[in-house]
């Protein structure tokens, strides 16, 4: 009995120990927070503007906004706020402008408590800002790359990863009012 | 022990094996309500509209796009801000097997097309839910009882929005990693300890 019980103990750890490395390998995958494009082409941002932060009120959200791209398949994703996909268009322009962020409580963990309605404001280095409604909240697939299309209103996508093992990607669809 | 081990490595394999394994006939891609693509076939700013599996009928505005010649996306969104997106896969030769895979993955067969006002092929229909700006957010709801038109449809199956989506969803966090760390070693020295 005591030796089925040590058994039992050591499993359990050993299963807990191989997960928790799993996790530390998912936390320096530098695609989990990717869709599933290794590239995208540059929109032709001519816009004098630097959005430099993004706060959401709703869920007391005031964190800086940094640059990122899409290199050879990898998605750059800055681990103190909020990364904005260079090769989309400047928040504010007209189209579709992408922004991620990590799902940590730091970061976008309370991303999902966005209902439509609320206001996303972007800070620009100039000192002005542009506020957004939020318009649809949904959960889709990375495979859901359309989100990701350019578009002929002026919106930002704002996502984070959620589901299960960060599978999935929970979207905020914001635009400019 | 060395058995177990084993036993546990190749059980955690298999757990993360299992969606392939599982994998029948591969559904197309379809975009998502939030950004709609293809070609608008239908809009209703308003209206009663039917979903397909669901025997109430929603209030609410409806679009339906063609994402090409045979499948279809739907975007119904309820007067209460309640949004149901329903993917339209037209299938013709799937046996009887991948048919009944394909339900066990939440996909509702509709034998005809015709009832929602399609072509009389056979449809595989999947519906989730997503949130959507209403004008008549005020509404408490958009489900009715009342069968009435039908533009083709979609319901609520699996994704939850607004955060109720399954653990582990914060992988990355720090705290987790940490904590799981300590309670395997933990585990895993009680139990040498009961071995001595």
């Amino acid at each position: 009995m005591r030796k089925l019980l040590s058994s039992a103990f050591i499993i359990s750890g050993i299963i807990v120990l191989l997960f928790s490395f799993f996790l530390i390998l998912h936390r320096n995958n530098p695609n989990r927070l990717s869709f599933d494009i290794n590239n995208m082409n540059s929109s032709q941002n001519q816009s004098e503007l630097v959005p430099i932060g993004i706060k959401i009120s709703s869920i007391n959200v005031n964190l800086p906004i940094v640059y990122s791209s899409i290199a050879d398949g990898k998605w750059e994703a800055t681990e103190n706020g909020v990364s904005y996909l260079s090769q989309s268009v400047i928040p504010g322009e007209i189209g579709n402008s992408i922004l991620y962020g990590h799902n940590w409580r730091s970061i976008l963990g309370n991303l999902p408590k966005v209902k439509p309605g609320d206001l996303i404001e972007i800070y620009y280095e100039n000192g002005t800002k542009k506020t957004f409604e939020v318009s649809f909240t949904q959960i889709v697939e990375p495979t859901q790359t359309s989100i990701l299309d350019n578009t002929e209103d002026t919106r930002i996508t704002l996502y984070t990863c959620t589901g299960f093992l960060d599978t999935k990607r929970f979207v905020v669809t914001a635009v400019l009012i | 022990m060395r058995t177990y081990i084993l036993g546990a490595i190749l059980g955690i394999v298999l757990f993360l094996m299992a969606p392939a394994l599982a994998d029948a006939k591969t559904p197309p891609d379809f975009p998502a309500c939030s950004n709609p693509q293809g070609t608008l076939k239908v809009e209703y700013n308003e209206g009663i509209h039917g979903i397909a599996g669901e025997t109430n009928s929603y209030s609410g505005s409806d679009a339906v796009y063609y994402i090409d010649d045979e499948n279809l996306t739907q975007c119904f969104c309820a007067d209460n801000g309640d949004g149901i997106q329903s993917n339209w896969w037209k299938v013709n030769s799937l046996d009887e097997e991948e048919i009944e895979i394909l339900k066990s993955q939440g996909w509702i067969y509709v034998p005809s097309g015709a009832n929602w006002g399609l072509d009389s092929s056979a449809y595989f229909v999947k519906n989730s839910k997503y949130e959507c700006k209403s004008d008549n957010s005020n509404d408490n709801g958009g489900n009715t009882n009342s069968s009435s038109s039908s533009s083709s449809g979609s319901s609520s199956s699996d994704s939850g929005v607004g955060g109720a989506v399954l653990g582990l969803a914060t992988t990355g966090e720090n705290v987790v990693v940490y904590t799981l760390i300590g309670l395997g070693f933990s585990l895993l020295s009680i139990g040498l300890l009961l071995r001595k």
